[in-house]
């Protein structure tokens, strides 16, 4: 870096104007840094305080040198969007907004990251992050005899991309779906037709995407008459709650952990059989931090017999730790004393539990498939499974 | 009818084998067109060269002379486009390799001919030359017409013309080189090998991918052997980069690499869809995996059920003896 700066205000501009308007309210107290995951890891640095103000000095990204580019561009892809620091921001802040907009410039110029540049155009092209066919889009629902929405259902089930494909997440939809019929909810899928909620790929700045997905997934919802969705993962939840209302506002969405609560105080679900098992709940950050709800999972659970919940001392509910998965860390790698859900599961094992309950399908996979290149074995449950067991079913 | 010139292509001292499969298809061409076939030979000490291409063609042209002995876009420009000039085949075939590639365009663009690149197939009907080159990273093949001219220039992707044992009995021609040095701008200076271990597995045609059902590292060098008995390279899933067993470039999937060989061979590995994204667009799966529920199988085209340490011994005699038996 050199020591002279030059002030560039049509960088500091277009940032603005591409939705970074909370860098003038920063005035780098640097709570964010203190609260941010990624300075939990002893290898990492994250001086995260610094972007504003590097940005009102359109003093970001603007080297014209390869190698600090590099960097500067892994620093503002790092983010997970776990929303820490405008948690913590005494100006409410949020750094993941102020990035997500230096991204969707870099994105604009095809200048991020190749890993998340395949998922991009994976989910562009085919409607779902993986690359698999719309067709198959159903396929974890067969034999579970569920109707194709209609109008005259009350709730549409969304269960995001990973469940409805990946063969480990498709038993939470799966486990989802036998408890709604069990309570004898009325609801339905659509499958085929829709398209990624596309949460993951706004975050990364693909803004462009991000409204394909938008325009594809209200007009749908308008011409089959959706009110109420209910979700399995809360980046889908958030997106429905916060942000696709911009562009349509006739439906609402729930998370299905608010769903089963509610079913369980009108006594449709009655936990029966019991888990004598210590079971810990992560709370996600997009389904606590971000849409605080933190209570109603925790519900679930504590109303199974024979469960005993634990908690994550200090570190649970608004200081959850991320798993790392969001804003597409899913696809993305770090070394391994680079990886959040390492850190996370430190602390999980800790608490000595012999399940780890989670309420979102990037927690699922990032923490399972961590665990075993940890050389661990501890079982990661959604909540929709150990209920599902709960109820008298394997 | 004029003749098919194809450009020989040799690497310290060895004729790489793109050029025996540029002279098999060019002698097919010249057979159909009722032409000869001339192969081009830029080289210094070239007799042994000329020793193995002799049955390959009609005419060799060689221009013998220091300044060939190793391969210079420029130096080869300014003397192709001599004898070009002087002796107007209709068509120039070239390998379409990295030497093609730094060679061709710019040639074509001096003679102002008719070129097109990466071609699979070729055909010349009525004077004119009509091929098939893929589009769309190789999702789509199309077929160009080259505007009428009485010359073309092409470059041919290599495997699209298996090599075909030489009948013929060449006449040589001797050319002197038309230029006395390489030019100021541009001279040759050293090869770099290649770091050992430094594999592309992208460009790999058989990749045997080892997941964390290889149990020790110990177990690598079996898999191995098995690997370069059938002609491909180990690849992995993320937990055996993270245990150090093999380097990160050797990593599939969403946070590694994505690869599409020909044949892809997954050794205990479960599937999951982080590895799967990277290697699903492989036109052939197969998957061995104690696991007869392992995701991977959705994606095989070809599952064992069963201890990969039992499997693979077996695979790899068979697949040698079925090699043997083909010669
Ligand atoms: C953010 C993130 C990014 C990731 N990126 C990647 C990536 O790019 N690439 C990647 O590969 N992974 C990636 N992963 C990890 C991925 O999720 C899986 O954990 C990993 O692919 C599993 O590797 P595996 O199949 O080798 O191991 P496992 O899932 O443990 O599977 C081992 C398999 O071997 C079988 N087996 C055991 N013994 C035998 C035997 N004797 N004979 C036959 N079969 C046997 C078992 O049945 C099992 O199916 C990523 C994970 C995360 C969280």
């Amino acid at each position: 870096m050199s020591n002279v700066i030059t002030i560039n205000p049509d960088i500091r501009e277009t940032i603005i104007e591409a939705g970074g308007d909370d860098v003038i309210k920063c005035y780098q107290c640097g709570k964010c840094m203190a609260s941010c995951p990624w300075n939990l890891l002893k290898k990492i640095n994250y001086t995260t305080y610094r972007f504003c103000q590097r940005i009102k000095l359109g003093a970001i990204i603007e080297s014209e040198d390869k190698e600090e580019i590099a960097t500067d561009t892994i620093d503002v892809f790092r983010c997970v969007g776990c929303d820490s620091c405008r948690y913590e921001c005494p100006r409410g802040v949020s750094l993941s907004d102020v990035l997500r907009a230096v991204r969707r410039i870099l994105v604009d110029f095809g200048s991020y990251p190749a890993e998340l540049k395949s998922v991009v155009t994976r989910l562009y092209n085919s409607g779902n992050p993986l690359g698999e066919p719309a067709e198959k889009r159903t396929d974890w629902a067969t034999g579970l005899d569920i109707p194709q929405f209609n109008e005259s259902l009350d709730y549409l089930y969304f269960p995001c991309c990973v469940p409805a494909y990946d063969t480990r997440a498709k038993n939470v939809a799966q486990s989802t779906a036998k408890i709604l019929k069990k309570a004898g909810v009325s609801f339905g899928i659509i499958g085929k037709e829709e398209f990624c909620c596309a949460e993951a790929v706004r975050r990364v700045g693909a803004e462009k995407v991000f409204q394909t997905a938008v325009r594809n997934n209200t007009e749908l919802f308008k011409k089959k008459g959706v009110k109420k969705v209910i979700t399995t993962s809360p980046h889908c939840f958030l997106t429905f709650k916060k942000e696709y209302p911009e562009y349509y506002d006739k439906f609402d969405a729930l998370h299905v952990t608010q769903l089963f609560a509610q079913l369980m105080k009108a006594k449709k679900i009655i936990p029966q059989k019991e888990v004598n098992k210590t079971v810990v709940y992560h709370d996600p950050c997009t389904l606590g931090r971000q849409m605080e709800v933190y209570e109603e999972p925790r519900e679930v659970l504590k109303s199974i017999p024979g469960l005993k919940l634990v908690e994550v001392p200090m570190f649970n509910r608004e200081f959850s730790v991320c798993c790392g998965g969001g804003a597409m860390g899913l696809w993305r790698d770090w070394p391994e004393d680079e990886r959040l859900a390492n850190f996370r599961l430190h602390q999980i094992l800790k608490t000595g539990a012999d399940v780890v309950a989670v309420a979102c399908p990037y927690c699922l996979q990032m923490f399972e498939e961590t665990i075993k290149s940890m050389g661990l074995e501890l079982p990661v449950m959604d909540i929709s499974e150990i209920l599902y067991e709960s109820l008298g079913n394997k | 009818m004029a003749d098919i010139f194809a450009l020989v292509e040799h690497r310290q001292g060895v004729i790489r084998d793109i050029t025996y499969e540029l002279l098999t298809c060019g002698k097919k061409i010249a057979e159909k067109q009722n032409t000869q076939l001339t192969a081009v030979l830029f080289g210094h000490k070239t007799e042994p060269l000329l020793e193995k291409l002799k049955s390959y063609a009609h005419h060799i042209v060689v221009v013998d002379n220091e300044l060939y002995k190793e391969f210079n876009a420029e130096t080869y420009q300014i003397t192709l486009a001599d004898i070009l000039k002087k002796k107007s085949p209709m068509l120039t075939i070239i390998g379409h390799t990295a030497f093609g590639w730094d060679l061709c365009p710019a040639l074509a663009s001096q003679m102002n001919t008719p070129f097109t690149t990466d071609c699979l197939d070729i055909e010349i009907t009525d004077n004119k030359l009509k091929v098939i080159r893929q589009m769309f990273d190789g999702k789509l093949n199309a077929r160009v017409i080259l505007k009428e001219n009485p010359s073309y220039m092409i470059t041919v992707r290599s495997g699209s013309f298996p090599a075909e044992q030489g009948n013929l009995s060449a006449e040589i021609e001797k050319i002197d080189a038309p230029i006395g040095a390489e030019p100021d701008y541009r001279k040759f200076i050293e090869y770099i090998e290649a770091a050992i271990g430094e594999v592309d597995i992208t460009k790999a045609d058989v990749l045997v991918g080892i997941g964390r059902g290889i149990k020790e590292q110990t177990n690598i060098p079996v898999i191995e052997d098995f690997a370069k008995a059938i002609g491909g390279v180990l690849s992995c899933s993320r937990p055996i980069v993270d245990a150090g067993w093999l380097p990160k470039d050797r990593q599939v999937g969403s946070s590694g690499k994505t690869v599409k060989p020909k044949l892809y061979i997954a050794l205990g590995i479960s599937g999951a869809f982080q590895h799967i994204v990277g290697m699903k667009a492989s036109d052939i799966i197969i998957a061995v995996n104690k696991d007869p529920n392992a995701p991977i199988f959705n994606e095989a085209d070809y599952g064992i059920v069963d201890d990969l340490f039992k499997v693979v011994p077996a695979l790899k005699e068979k697949i040698l003896e079925v090699k043997q038996a083909k010669g």
